[in-house]
């Protein structure tokens, strides 16, 4: 699409943004830079915030504390219409009285965009989004994913500079999601949009954004790469929206610069690097990602220096194709779960048999302790 | 057997009350086509009559005005009662608009234009408070004439047009005004590109009711307009009752079903084919 409207790439600032709505706060103090040109995925549970933090950036919802910063500019008391922000709702919000080709080009007609500029862009974003069928058609008629493509190509008709996009894609089916995510992706880039996109999907999340901020109660607990998410989440929350851990409550027995051990009960000790972050003393939580441990039979040797060891009894095997789900038991009843390649059936595993569950001592993670969190 | 009948049983009393309509108004229509005389002679002599005499044909123009004008005001003033009620009315305010429009509803018509003479008479309120803040030495003249009919007509088509009204706005989807912000539109081009739009079909109702009932009143004409202020339901009472010409009275009643009919088509007809445009 051709930039119709002057293009300046603009970061947000939020700073310790609050929402009250009817005496409950939904929005709890949120901290979020975001760089000009970024794009954030928001993910957590419904009902934690998301859409509540997109209509206030937007200025649908008054905050009841804090700041708003669009590309430097104080935006809190600044009218919805004069930010220039584009935002795809996530009940998509069409013109029931328009076609899909005038709900794209409402936008450009209230910047005041002059006809002949108006079609270029109706017929690009019509090409992008497979529309062009569609375009004389009223949102009625038209099925869950292509009210979503209409309402995505509504939304950056106007190419704004920042872009709110609430599960944008989640009515679509597998393959057009997967092709539409990283089309979004790149007209995002290509354009120097910066972006907010709220989903569901942790893969969505991961394979779309520059960095996830993932959400619970009103509150961002943590931000980061996806990687940083994956490796070293700060919590068992974080931990468990993106993929799957297996954890150990324990208490820190002892504590060198370099290393930690870990009571874990049953007489058995695991070790773990220790970082700034880890605590030199009390309760803590060990976690440990499913794809990082190797059942070994056992007999087989293994460098008590370099691995963790724990032995359980394999309880069923689930073949998913490429992945393998292994499920344990170790000897206090702690469940674990193995997920090892589909190629790595070479030597074939028993149910019922008893085996050493061995990982790096560098991947286990520790995060404090939670009164029984889920 | 029995159980196969109740429907038919349920229906009867309303079926019967329609058929005495129905005999009532093809006997008017019967009349219509009647000479003055009484002689028998049957035609359109009364119709011609109507058409060509100046002084009747202007009852009909006027009556139209009248409607039309009543209508207009009563949606100008009706909208931003009925959205405010919808939109911006906590739910204490919005249960005490209903009441009113509800005791606007029930009182009887009569009682309602005696209750605007009390206002707008002589020596109504409207002129008592004139008076006693100086703006004038002697009464306005609100009743009797054309303005006195048009609050008359106003008031009483009012809460038919807002509950019409109501309909549409409540369900109005918020999220809607918000995407069309968000997009950049101010507020007076979403009020006319959005909301206004998706209003249509109450308007039209709205419309549609007021107007008809506008153009069909009588007591209004009669206490606020004493009776001077040209009607089509005054003429038809004056001629087939006071001056006991049953065919000419009969031949206005049957224009006015006419266009009465004509205007429910019409305006049916264009909210029908607005809705099928973006409906299901
Ligand atoms: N107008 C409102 N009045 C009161 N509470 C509200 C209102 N709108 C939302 N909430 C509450 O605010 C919380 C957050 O809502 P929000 O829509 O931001 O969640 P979300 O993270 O977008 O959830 P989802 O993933 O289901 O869309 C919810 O508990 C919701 O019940
Ligand atoms: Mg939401």
């Amino acid at each position: 699409m051709t930039p119709s409207l002057s293009f300046k790439k603009r970061g947000i600032t939020l700073s310790g943004l609050s929402v009250e709505l009817q005496g409950k706060r939904i929005l709890d103090d949120v901290d979020l830079e975001i760089f000009p040109g970024e794009i954030i995925a928001l993910l957590g549970p419904s009902g934690c915030g998301k859409t509540t933090m997109l209509r206030a950036i937007a200025g649908l919802q008054r905050p009841s504390a804090g700041e708003i910063v669009v590309g430097g500019q104080a935006m809190t008391d600044v009218a919805p219409y004069r930010r220039n922000v584009g935002m795809v709702f996530q009940s998509y919000a069409l013109f029931p009285h328009m076609t899909v080709a005038e709900n794209i080009v409402f936008g450009l007609k209230m910047h005041g965009v002059a006809p002949a500029e108006r079609a270029v862009v109706l017929d690009a974003a019509l090409t992008m989004l497979e529309l062009s069928a569609l375009r004389d058609a009223y949102p009625a008629r038209l099925s869950g994913g292509q009210q979503q493509r209409v309402a995505i190509a509504r939304s950056i008709a106007t190419q704004p500079s920042v872009l709110l996009l609430d599960e944008p894609l989640s009515a679509l089916d597998k393959k057009l999601k997967d092709d539409m995510r990283s089309e979004l992706r790149t007209l995002l880039k290509k354009v120097g949009m910066t972006a907010i996109i709220v989903t569901h999907d942790q893969e969505e999340a991961l394979a779309i954004a520059d960095r996830v901020a993932v959400m619970n109660e009103g509150r961002i607990v943590q931000i980061g790469t996806g990687g940083d998410l994956y490796h070293n989440p700060n919590c068992r929350f974080v931990a468990d929206f993106v993929g799957y851990m297996n954890y150990f409550e324990g208490s820190i027995r002892s504590g060198s610069d370099q290393r930690l051990e870990l009571d874990i009960g049953d007489a058995r000790l695991l070790k773990a690097r220790s970082s700034a972050e880890t605590p030199a003393t009390g309760h803590v939580t060990v976690a440990i990602r499913p794809e990082a441990i190797t059942p070994m039979p056992k007999s087989a040797p293994v460098d008590q220096d370099e691995f963790n060891i724990v032995p359980a009894c394999l309880i069923s095997e689930e073949f998913l194709g490429i992945v393998t789900y292994l499920r344990f038991q170790d000897g206090k009843g702690r469940d674990l779960l193995v997920i090892r390649s589909g190629q790595s059936r070479a030597s074939p595993l028993r149910v019922g048999e008893h085996y050493d569950l061995a990982w790096p001592i560098d991947v286990t993670t520790l995060m404090p302790a939670e009164p029984q969190a889920a | 057997m029995i159980a196969r009948l109740v429907p038919y049983f349920l229906v009867a009393p309303a079926l019967l009350l329609i058929a005495v309509l129905l005999t009532g108004l093809s006997s008017v229509l019967g009349w219509s086509f009647q000479s003055s005389a009484g002689d028998g002679a049957a035609g359109l002599v009364q119709y011609a009559n109507l058409a060509t005499n100046e002084s009747y044909r202007h009852f009909f123009t006027y009556s139209l005005w009248l409607a039309a004008i009543s209508t207009f005001v009563a949606l100008l003033l009706g909208f931003p009662v009925a959205y405010y009620m919808e939109i911006n009315a906590s739910p204490s305010q919005r249960k005490w608009i209903f009441a009113g429009l509800l005791a606007m509803f029930l009182s009887d018509y009569v009682l309602k234009m005696f209750g605007l003479i009390l206002i707008l008479g002589r020596s109504g309120l409207v002129n008592r408070l004139a008076m006693w803040l100086g703006v004038t030495d002697a009464p306005f003249k609100l009743m009797y004439n054309e303005f006195g009919v048009l609050v008359g007509l106003v008031s009483g088509i009012l809460p038919y047009m807002i509950l019409s009204l109501n309909g549409v706005i409540a369900r109005l989807d918020k999220r809607l005004h918000e995407a069309a912000s968000v997009l950049g539109a101010p507020p007076w081009r979403i009020f006319l590109l959005i909301t206004l739009p998706l209003c249509v079909p109450g308007i039209l109702a709205g419309t549609m009711l007021s107007f008809l009932l506008s153009l069909n009143s009588f007591v209004t004409p009669m206490l606020l307009g004493g009776g001077r202020v040209d009607m089509i339901a005054v003429l038809i009472f004056d001629q087939a009752i006071n001056l006991a010409n049953l065919p000419l009275g009969s031949a206005a009643a049957g224009v006015l079903f006419l266009i009465s009919g004509a205007v429910i088509l019409l305006l049916n007809g264009l909210g029908d084919r607005y809705q099928k445009r973006f409906q299901r």
